[in-house]
């Protein structure tokens, strides 16, 4: 859940990544943390050295002072193994943006429409009402050979009825990582400034 | 000793002085420090705080796993040459949590008895939150871009 003080004017929000076992979210944080220089990178365990975690990665990012406005997202990746699906599920009670790492591969669809249906599950709150999230989806493994994979639109009509902005992803050569984590956070902040009352 | 804000200072050093607590650290529910004492390296508030606010929050899920509507309200850790007393109260200012680090020269009785009277005090002078929050400025979308567009290198 967003963090705003008024008094020190820190806004501070939690970006989680989510998708089906080996779609490539820890790839993707990986590709962002090698690209964010390490002093933007308050905190990040990997900045001291140490291996990220590949079972529930943080990435804490220092977007900057924004019209006074200390902000920061950290950013999680969280193991889509099944023992973590209590961490899962309390990462994304606390999540303010969704990014949905999916598996462009056509063989995967299943896993993928498995994935959904568990976040959806998982963002009940306890009035069993699903959390509606600022979110993207990334579709990974858009460098494999065309036969193996399905194309972005044929994607977003089984994957992403609500219509979210959508990326085709290759996380190794780090396209559209930057853009989908960009596009994320703009629809983080605009409706935490729309909560607060602002119009910009 | 360092407080967010000023009205802290006394509850937390009478907290400090009356437990001879060893560290004391006080979060919001989500772990942004509030106040601390007896930290040396802001590195080890950082970590700490998320972890006590971690531990905290684990508790209260298992708590409402294994006994429904039974109030887990602190936890403590004893180990041989120092303990560690976590626990969260309601304030006006939402749920907060307070770390305490206690040696020989105090116990989890003394501890308890003065975080109750800490949790008190903070209550009765915590000013009311503001109804309305401060707006954030206007062209907050339009630099947050341009940071983002610098930050990335996304066109």
């Amino acid at each position: 859940m967003a963090r705003i003080d008024q008094d020190a004017r820190t806004l501070r929000a939690t970006l989680v990544l989510v998708g089906p076992r080996d779609a490539g979210s820890s790839s993707l944080l990986r590709t962002v943390r090698d690209r964010v220089p390490a002093d933007r990178r308050p905190g990040d365990p990997a900045r001291a050295g140490a291996t990220a975690d590949p079972l529930l990665d943080w990435l804490p990012i220092d977007l900057g002072t924004i019209t006074g406005w200390r902000v920061r997202v950290d950013c999680y990746a969280v193991s889509s193994r099944t023992s973590y699906d209590t961490t899962r599920r309390l990462l994304l009670q606390e999540a303010d943006g969704l990014m949905l790492v999916l598996d462009s591969q056509a063989g995967r669809l299943e896993d993928n429409l498995a994935a959904l249906r568990a976040v959806q599950e998982q963002l009940l709150d306890r009035d069993g009402r699903v959390r509606d999230l600022p979110q993207v989806c990334c579709y990974t493994k858009q460098d494999l050979p065309e036969e193996l994979i399905l194309q972005p639109a044929a994607l977003d009509a089984t994957l992403n009825p609500r219509g979210a902005p959508s990326f085709a992803v290759r996380a190794v050569a780090g396209e559209n990582v930057l853009e989908s984590l960009h596009a994320l956070v703009t629809l983080v902040m605009r409706r935490l400034v729309a909560a607060n009352g602002n119009s910009a | 000793m360092r407080v967010l804000e000023p009205w802290l200072r006394e509850p937390l050093a009478d907290l400090v002085r009356e437990s001879a607590a060893r560290v004391v650290l006080v979060m919001t529910a989500s772990g942004q420090v509030i106040a601390q004492h007896g930290f040396t390296r802001s590195l080890d508030v950082m970590a700490a705080a998320a972890l006590g606010a971690g531990i905290l929050a684990t508790t209260a899920e298992l708590a409402d796993l294994i006994a429904p509507g039974d109030d887990f309200g602190a936890v403590v850790h004893q180990g041989g040459a120092q303990g560690v007393w976590l626990a969260g109260f309601d304030t006006p200012r939402g749920r907060w949590v307070t770390l305490v680090v206690f040696g020989r020269e105090s116990s989890v009785g003394l501890v308890r008895m003065f975080f109750d009277r800490f949790a008190s005090g903070v209550r009765r002078l915590a000013p009311a939150p503001t109804a309305t929050p401060e707006l954030l400025a206007e062209g907050f979308e339009r630099e947050l871009d341009d940071s983002l567009r610098a930050l990335f290198g996304t066109g």
